[in-house]
């Protein structure tokens, strides 16, 4: 993430930030960072959505309201700190639903704070679409160079080295390195998968996709 | 005064000549650095961070990366994982969480070495009230509601990791405290004010401060209030200076006068005039007299506060005889 908005974050100031269902007054309320800050939280909160989306779903399916009302919760506290003030209210509506086990009103408002939320991760999937245009001609440079077998190995096991010792930001780097590389489908693939969950602090993922592709790499597999 | 670490009480107590270089020490860092006393600011501290919101953990991410080594993980259960190897200076734990909430992770986190005393600030919503008494309960230091502030945040990291005393406090800050005892004092508000003194000696303060506050709290709790009463203000006094910078004192004194002064002091407690004697140096500390010597002063006012003239005696005797040699 730290790079994927770069080109743009550079130039981009806080106010001239314009989504449709975010109130910039309001985000700038708590965000004191940069826009480039700013923007990696929203790329952030846009993958959490595509996560969050269909677990609720599911939790509701279930009828399970304490981790439905947990969800909502954080759904609520993200979307207000971001600025998504129309979805923080919706969420914090449904969040209180839950506390008082009044399943009918969360079932009954349910497509309606999904159909807020989507059109949501819509709009800032495009701004960030937008955000990462020019990318692609950065990263046709950046694929040039070539990696062997043994130094490929190498380096994804000092990314897991990294990781394991807690030092994500310097896994996330190493990962960028090696994707700097021209790698097979399938190496590429799984590395900006590791990527993603970096982005997302899910270490516990990040080791167990690290792991798998060592094995792979090893095995002779890719 | 905040970069002093050493025991000026002791030498104090013992060898003026120790007193006056670890006072100088004290005031000039390069002197410090000299003398083989090292800064323990010299690492970034270490923020644990836990929560299982990707959102938040950048967020706390971003707002102190400048100032600490910030750790993030989204799991109670990596939480514990990384205090089985490491330990930082403060965790914040997030309240609500799926898997392991914060409650249970604190539990699990005090069974463990690394974790037992650690400065633990809790991320909570207003409806988390109750997890928060029960967070008290396992020792948090504070807590932080969301959508948190980013200066708030810092502010209340930084006041825990004084509270815990990881770094210093900054002397206008101990000033307004022992400035708040003092008001309990004299409002009559004594609980309060020995409540205010038990928080004050957690803190990471200069030890010569330290041990007066101590002891005037013992004086609170043996209800000999007056005597806590002037060992507060002696500590507001000694303080008084850095915080304004300048000398708050604000007469000239020449050499003689201040001489003369300190020989009728001496006379006072010839003949057991210990009252007078305290008195009387009350009087000289008025006077824009050396910071060495003032500090004597006050040493040599809580010798008399004891009734143990005979070590005032001594003191303000060497102090004499040190300020003849220009030691002063």
């Amino acid at each position: 993430m730290k790079d994927d908005v770069k080109i743009m974050m550079d130039e981009t100031r806080l106010e001239d930030i314009s989504i449709p269902g975010i109130d910039m007054a309001e985000a700038e309320k708590y965000h004191s960072g940069s826009a480039k800050d700013y923007l990696e939280l929203l790329e952030l909160y846009w993958l959490d959505g595509r996560r969050r989306l269909p677990l609720l779903a599911g939790l509701l399916k279930d009828e399970d309201y304490h981790n439905y009302e947990i969800e909502v919760h954080a759904l609520k506290s993200t979307s207000a700190k971001l600025g998504a003030a129309e979805l923080s209210a919706r969420a914090r509506e449904h969040e209180a639903a839950a506390g008082r086990g009044d399943a009918d009103f969360i079932r009954k408002d349910f497509s309606d704070l999904v159909s807020v939320y989507e059109t949501l991760l819509g709009e800032i999937g495009g701004y960030l679409e937008k955000a990462r245009a020019g990318e692609a001609l950065v990263g046709q440079k950046r694929q040039a160079r070539r990696i062997d077998a043994e130094e490929l190995i190498r380096q994804a096991r000092s990314a897991l080295e990294s990781v394991e010792d807690f030092r994500s930001r310097e896994c996330a780097q190493k990962i960028d390195d090696l994707l700097e590389y021209q790698l097979d489908r399938d190496t590429e693939t799984r590395l900006k998968k590791v990527r993603e969950q970096l982005k997302m602090y899910e270490d516990d993922e990040v080791e167990r996709l690290l792991r798998e592709l060592l094995e792979r790499l090893e095995n002779g597999s890719v | 005064m905040s970069v002093c670490s050493g025991n000026c009480w002791n030498g104090l107590k013992t060898e003026a000549y120790e007193l006056f270089f670890h006072i100088e020490t004290c005031r000039y860092p390069e002197m410090q650095a000299a003398a083989g006393l090292e800064s323990e600011m010299g690492n970034k501290l270490t923020i644990l961070a836990v929560d299982d919101n990707s959102i938040n953990l950048a967020t706390i991410e971003q707002e102190l990366k400048n100032k600490y080594e910030v750790v993030t993980v989204n799991s109670g259960a990596r939480a514990v994982r990384y205090l089985n190897k490491d330990k930082p200076d403060l965790i914040l734990l997030d309240v609500q969480m799926a898997l392991m909430d914060g409650i249970e992770t604190l539990k699990e986190i005090r069974t463990m070495e690394n974790g037992a005393f650690i400065p633990v600030i809790m991320l909570t919503s207003k409806k988390d009230r109750e997890t928060v008494l029960e967070g008290t309960k396992l020792g948090i230091l504070d807590y932080v509601l969301k959508p948190f502030d980013g200066k708030d945040l810092m502010a209340r990291i930084e006041k825990a990791l004084k509270r815990a005393g990881t770094i210093p406090v900054e002397d206008a800050e101990l000033y307004a405290d022992v400035k708040t005892v003092q008001d309990d004092i004299q409002s009559g508000n004594i609980k309060n004010a020995i409540l205010k003194c038990d928080e004050i000696v957690s803190l990471k303060i200069d030890e010569e401060i330290l041990g007066r506050i101590k002891n005037a709290r013992t004086r609170l709790r043996m209800e000999e209030v007056p005597t806590a009463e002037r060992m507060i203000a002696r500590v507001l006094k000694i303080l008084e200076k850095s915080v304004k910078g300048v000398s708050a004192l604000k007469y000239p004194i020449s050499v003689t006068e201040m001489n003369a002064r300190l020989l009728h002091v001496l006379s006072d407690l010839k003949e057991y005039k210990v009252r007078d004697a305290a008195q009387k140096l009350e009087e000289l500390m008025q006077f824009e007299i050396p910071e060495n010597l003032k500090q004597i002063c006050v040493s040599a006012q809580e010798y008399l506060d004891e009734f143990d003239d005979g070590a005032a005696e001594e003191l303000i005797q060497k102090a004499m005889i040190e300020y003849r040699k220009g030691l002063i």
